[in-house]
C-alpha cells in the first residue's frame, strides 16, 4: 500500500509540473460542483473530472465489448393497439456503464466497468453533453438518443480482447470492484481469474502529444503480462506490476473528424480550426514561448540549421514537417513527440496559411 | 396594530402584511405547513435525485448530473455550509447515509458505496456493491433505494421507455422478448424490487412500471408508488411483499417461474389481473398525484398526522397524504392532499425527514417534464392544526371519518359520494369507469371528532370519492381538503357471516 501511494505521489508531482504549462483553454468549474449547466463539462490536470454518464462508442469492435449483452433491432410497438407493427427500432451506439475522465485539453479517456479496461482516449475537449443534458438549464434530453458527443480528437481506440493476461491466461469475466481517488485521479480495481487488479491511467508529464501511461498491478502475487497489440512501450516493474505506454494513434482520429466536412479547399479559417481541433498550441506556442515543439511565432521564413545544412522554413518545409513530423527534428527537440495527423493536402496547406499569420514575413 | 377594534377584513390584511414582513408572503392564511426554499451551491443544476441524513445529522444531496453535496442543516435556509462530498454518479436516484462519511447510492449502472476514509470531508473510496441489475442504455432505467432494516437494501428498478432506444451493447444480458412493448425490460431486473444484502442480490417482487422511490416504514412494511402509464390506469401505492407480482407484465421475462414459452406482453389482461396484487390505495391521477415519487412516513415529532404515509408528486406542486385502513386483515385506504401548492414547487421527487423529525426535506427535479422547478424545499408544521379529515375507516355501511378538530355544522354540510373503478390495460393510463353517485342515507356525529356516513350500497373493487362542502370546525375554520378517495379492495364481512 505504501509503495502504491509513493507511485501515486510521483505521478501527481509529474502532473503538477505539467499543469504549470499554459493550457490553450482554462477549464471550468468555479463553484464547488464538478459540473454546471454548461453542457461542455471539464476538469483540469490538477483536478480531473470523473463523469459517470452514458458514453459514446466511437467504433469499438465486438471483441472489445465481449462481456456486454448484444441488443437487436426490435419490432415497432403501437401503444395504441398494444401490438407490434410494421418496421423496427434500431439500437444506438453507446457504452452504458463506463466512466469518463477528463484531465483538461490534453487527455480524456473512457474506462469501462463492464469490460474493466480502457476503451479509448482523446484530446482537445471532452464530452458535449447536450444530447443528454439538454441545452442550458432546461435539462431535457434532445432527440431520441442520449449519448453525449465526443469533443476533440481521438488518440487511442482499443481493439480486440483484453490486453492483459493474468498468470498467463486471458481475462475472463472481469468484475469491477470500485475505484479509489487521490485528487480525483482514479485507480480502478477489478477482479478476474481469482486475482484483484488495479488500473491507473495518467498522462505522461513530459509528453503533450496525448500519450498515456496505463499502470497495472495485482494485489498479491498474480503475474500480469501484456498480450495486446504491438508497438506499446512495456515496463514490467515486477511480475505483478506492469506499465504500458500508449502513443497516440493518428489513424483513429478520423472518428471525431465529422466537422471537418464543413470546410472545403485551402482557407485560413480552416487552418485556424484545425490548429484548435488538434490542440497544436499544446506543443507549439504562438507567442515565442518554449514548449515541446518549436513556436510558430516568426517561424515562417525563418532559417534553421539541420547538421550543417541551413534550411528556410518555407511552404515545403512546413508541409513536410506536418505530414512527416520526424523528417527534420529541430535541434533541442525530441523525435516522436508529434504524431502524424491524418490530414489531407488541403488541410495541411490551410494550416500553413494559419501559421504564416504569426510571421512578419509573408510571401 | 394598536387599533383594538379590528374588523375581520383589516385583521386578515394585517396578518397578510405580517406574513409578508416575515418573508413568507406566498403562504396562504390557512396553511399549516411552512415552506422554505434551500438554495444549492451556486451554478449547480439543482436536479435532486437523492436526500439522506447521516447519523451525525449531516444532509447529503445527490444531483442528477454528477455530484453529491453535504451540509450541516441550518435554521436559515440560506446558511447551509455546502461542500462537495462525492462526484461521478450517473443519475443517482437513491441514497442512504448509514454512517458519517459513508453513503450508499443507487445510480444507473450500479449500487455504489462512497466513503471518506481519510476524514478530509470528501469521499476517496468508491466501491461497487453490486452491478447485477442490467443497464440497456435507455434513459428511463433508474433505481430507487431504501434500507431493509437489517444492514441490507431494497432497490426499486424501473423499466425502460419506448421513447428511447437501447444501446447495441448492454450491461448485462439482453432479452429480445423483454425489449418489446411500451415500457420494457430488455435487461435484467427492470420492473422489479430487488433485495441486496451481504453482497447478494435477490429478486423480491415484480410487475412494476416506474416505482420511483421506495420506503420501509417503522412497522417494517415496504411501500412504493408507481407511475400511471401502460398497465397503470392511475397512480397506485403498493404494499410490496416478497414474491408478489404487481401487474406490469414486462418484468416477467426475468421471472424463473414464468413459463419460458410465454410472452409476458401477450398475456391476456384477465390472466394478469388474476396473478397480480392490487394497489393498496389507488390515487386519482389528475385530482391527487400525477407521478408518484418517493413515499415517506410522518414521524410523531412532526406534530401532525403521525404515522401516516405521504407520497410526493413529481408532476404537481403537491404531496399526497395516505390514510391506511385495515379490512379483513388487509391494508387498503384513502388519499387526499398533504399539501397542494401553498408555496410548494412542482417536481417533488424525494422526501427525507430531518433527524429530529420536525422538518421534511423535499428534493425536486422535473427532467424536462413541464416547467423547470427544481431544488430543495423544507416543510415544517406551523403548530396551527388545520381542520381536515385525519382518518377514514370503512364501516359495514359506509365510512367513518375522523377530523382533526371538533365539527360545528354537520347538518349544513353537503356530503356526496361517487364510486368508480379503474381497469389497467396495455393502453397508457385509464379513466374512472362506471362512475355512479351513491346516495348517502345518513350522516351523524359519532364519538369525539368523528362523522359517520351511511351509504345505500357498498361494493368491493371500487374507489369511493367522498366530497365534503360547507363543513366547518367549532373554531370556525373551513375544511382544508374537500376531496378524499377511498380504495375499497375489500369490504367488511356482513353481519352473521
Amino acid at each position: 500500500m505504501k509503495y502504491s501511494n509513493t507511485i501515486i505521489a510521483l505521478l501527481l508531482l509529474g502532473d503538477l509540473s505539467y499543469a504549470q504549462e499554459k493550457d490553450a483553454k482554462k477549464d471550468k468549474p468555479t463553484s464547488i460542483a464538478t459540473v454546471s449547466y454548461d453542457v461542455h463539462p471539464g476538469g483540469t490536470v490538477e483536478k480531473p473530472l470523473i463523469l459517470r454518464t452514458y458514453c459514446p462508442d466511437p467504433g469499438l469492435d465486438d471483441a472489445v465489448l465481449g462481456n456486454h449483452g448484444k441488443a437487436a433491432p426490435t419490432p415497432k410497438y403501437s401503444p395504441r393497439s398494444g401490438k407490434d407493427v410494421k418496421g423496427t427500432v434500431q439500437p444506438i451506439d453507446g457504452i452504458p456503464a463506463a466512466i469518463a475522465v477528463n484531465h483538461g485539453q490534453k487527455l480524456s479517456y473512457v474506462w469501462d466497468t463492464t469490460e474493466c479496461r480502457l476503451l479509448y482516449a482523446w484530446k482537445g475537449g471532452f464530452l458535449d453533453m447536450s444530447p443528454y443534458w439538454g441545452d442550458g438549464d432546461r435539462g431535457q434530453r434532445k432527440g431520441f438518443g442520449y449519448t453525449p458527443k465526443l469533443d476533440g480528437v481521438l488518440t487511442y481506440l482499443t481493439k480486440g480482447y483484453h490486453p492483459i493476461h493474468i498468470n498467463g491466461k486471458p481475462v475472463g469475466m472481469p468484475q469491477y470492484l470500485g475505484h479509489s481517488r487521490k485528487n480525483n485521479l482514479p485507480t480502478f480495481r477489478w477482479s478476474a481469474n481469482n486475482a484483484v487488479i488495479s488500473t491507473a491511467i495518467t498522462t505522461i508529464p513530459e509528453s503533450a502529444d496525448g500519450s498515456l501511461r496505463v499502470e497495472y498491478r495485482s494485489e498479491g502475487d498474480a503475474i500480469i503480462s501484456y498480450e495486446g497489440p504491438s508497438g506499446r512501450e512495456l515496463e514490467q516493474k515486477a511480475p505483478n506490476h506492469l506499465i504500458v505506454t500508449i502513443m497516440p494513434d493518428p489513424t483513429v482520429a478520423k472518428f471525431s473528424k465529422k466537422e471537418e466536412k464543413e470546410f472545403k479547399g485551402v482557407t485560413l479559417a480552416r487552418g485556424e480550426h484545425l490548429f484548435t481541433t488538434y490542440s497544436c498550441a499544446a506543443c507549439h506556442s504562438t507567442d515565442g514561448g518554449k514548449n515541446h515543439g518549436p513556436t510558430i511565432k516568426d517561424l515562417y521564413g525563418s532559417k534553421r540549421m539541420f547538421g550543417d545544412q541551413e534550411i528556410t522554413a518555407d511552404d515545403s518545409y512546413l508541409y513536410e514537417s506536418i505530414a512527416n513530423p520526424n523528417a527534420k527534428i529541430v535541434p533541442d527537440y525530441q523525435p516522436n513527440y508529434m504524431p502524424k495527423f491524418p490530414m489531407s493536402a488541403d488541410e495541411i496547406n490551410s494550416l500553413i496559411l494559419y501559421i504564416k499569420t504569426f510571421s512578419k514575413i509573408h510571401d | 396594530m394598536t387599533n383594538m377594534s379590528i374588523t375581520p377584513l383589516t385583521k386578515s390584511l394585517s396578518r397578510a402584511l405580517l406574513v409578508s414582513v416575515l418573508g413568507i408572503g406566498s403562504l396562504p392564511l390557512h396553511a399549516y405547513l411552512k415552506v422554505e426554499t434551500i438554495p444549492l451551491p451556486e451554478g449547480t443544476p439543482p436536479e435532486i435525485g437523492g436526500l439522506a441524513f447521516d447519523p451525525d445529522g449531516k444532509l447529503y444531496v445527490a444531483t442528477r448530473r454528477n455530484d453529491i453535496f453535504v451540509a450541516t442543516p441550518a435554521s436559515d435556509p440560506n446558511a447551509f455550509d455546502w461542500k462537495l462530498f462525492a462526484s461521478g454518479f450517473h443519475n443517482a436516484l437513491g441514497m442512504e447515509a448509514p454512517a458519517p462519511g459513508r453513503i450508499v447510492v443507487s445510480q444507473m449502472a450500479e449500487l455504489t458505496e462512497a466513503i471518506d476514509t481519510d476524514g478530509d470531508g470528501s469521499a476517496d473510496t468508491y466501491n461497487n456493491l453490486n452491478n447485477e441489475i442490467g443497464l440497456s442504455g435507455n434513459y428511463h432505467e433508474t433505481n430507487g433505494l431504501c434500507p431493509d432494516g437489517d444492514g441490507g437494501y431494497f432497490i426499486a428498478a424501473g423499466t425502460a421507455s419506448h421513447n428511447g432506444p437501447t444501446f447495441w451493447k448492454t450491461h448485462g444480458k439482453y432479452s429480445k422478448i423483454g425489449r418489446r412493448g411500451r415500457n420494457y425490460s430488455a435487461v435484467q431486473w427492470k420492473g422489479w424490487v430487488m433485495h441486496f444484502k451481504d453482497g447478494i442480490l435477490t429478486p423480491y417482487a415484480s410487475g412494476f412500471r416506474m416505482q420511483n422511490g421506495i420506503l420501509r416504514d417503522s412497522k417494517g412494511r415496504l411501500w412504493c408508488g408507481d407511475n400511471q402509464g401502460d398497465f397503470r390506469a392511475t397512480s397506485p401505492l403498493y404494499l410490496v411483499e416478497k414474491g408478489n407480482f404487481y401487474g406490469h407484465p414486462s418484468s416477467l421475462i426475468w421471472d424463473k417461474n414464468f413459463p419460458k414459452n410465454k410472452d409476458p406482453l401477450n398475456t391476456p389482461q384477465k390472466e394478469l389481473d388474476k396473478m397480480r396484487t392490487h394497489a393498496t390505495v389507488l390515487i386519482p391521477w389528475s385530482e391527487i398525484n400525477r407521478s408518484c415519487a418517493e413515499p415517506a412516513e410522518i414521524p410523531a415529532a412532526f406534530g401532525i398526522f403521525p404515522g401516516q404515509l405521504i407520497i410526493a408528486d413529481n408532476a404537481g406542486a403537491r404531496i399526497t397524504r395516505i390514510m391506511l385502513d385495515e379490512v379483513g386483515g388487509k391494508l387498503q385506504g384513502s388519499c387526499t392532499h398533504f399539501i397542494n401548492e401553498s408555496g410548494l414547487r412542482t417536481g417533488n421527487n424525494r422526501l427525507e425527514w430531518s433527524p429530529d423529525g420536525k422538518q421534511l426535506y423535499v428534493g425536486q427535479t422535473v427532467r424536462g417534464w413541464g416547467k423547470p422547478s427544481e431544488g430543495i424545499q423544507r416543510l415544517s408544521f406551523t403548530g396551527k392544526t388545520p381542520f381536515d379529515v385525519e382518518q377514514i375507516k370503512l364501516t359495514k355501511t359506509g365510512f367513518e371519518l375522523t377530523t382533526t378538530l371538533p365539527v360545528a355544522n354537520l347538518d349544513e354540510a353537503e356530503i356526496s359520494i361517487n364510486s368508480f373503478h379503474y381497469q389497467d390495460s396495455f393502453k397508457y393510463g385509464g379513466g374512472q369507469l362506471d362512475k355512479k353517485t351513491i346516495p348517502v342515507t345518513k350522516t351523524a356525529e359519532g364519538k369525539a371528532n368523528t362523522i359517520t356516513i351511511d351509504l345505500e350500497s357498498l361494493k368491493a373493487g371500487k374507489v369511493y370519492h367522498i366530497n365534503i362542502k360547507n363543513l366547518k370546525a367549532k373554531d370556525g375554520s373551513k375544511l382544508h381538503n374537500e376531496n378524499f378517495y377511498y380504495t375499497a379492495n375489500q369490504l367488511h364481512a356482513a353481519e352473521g357471516e
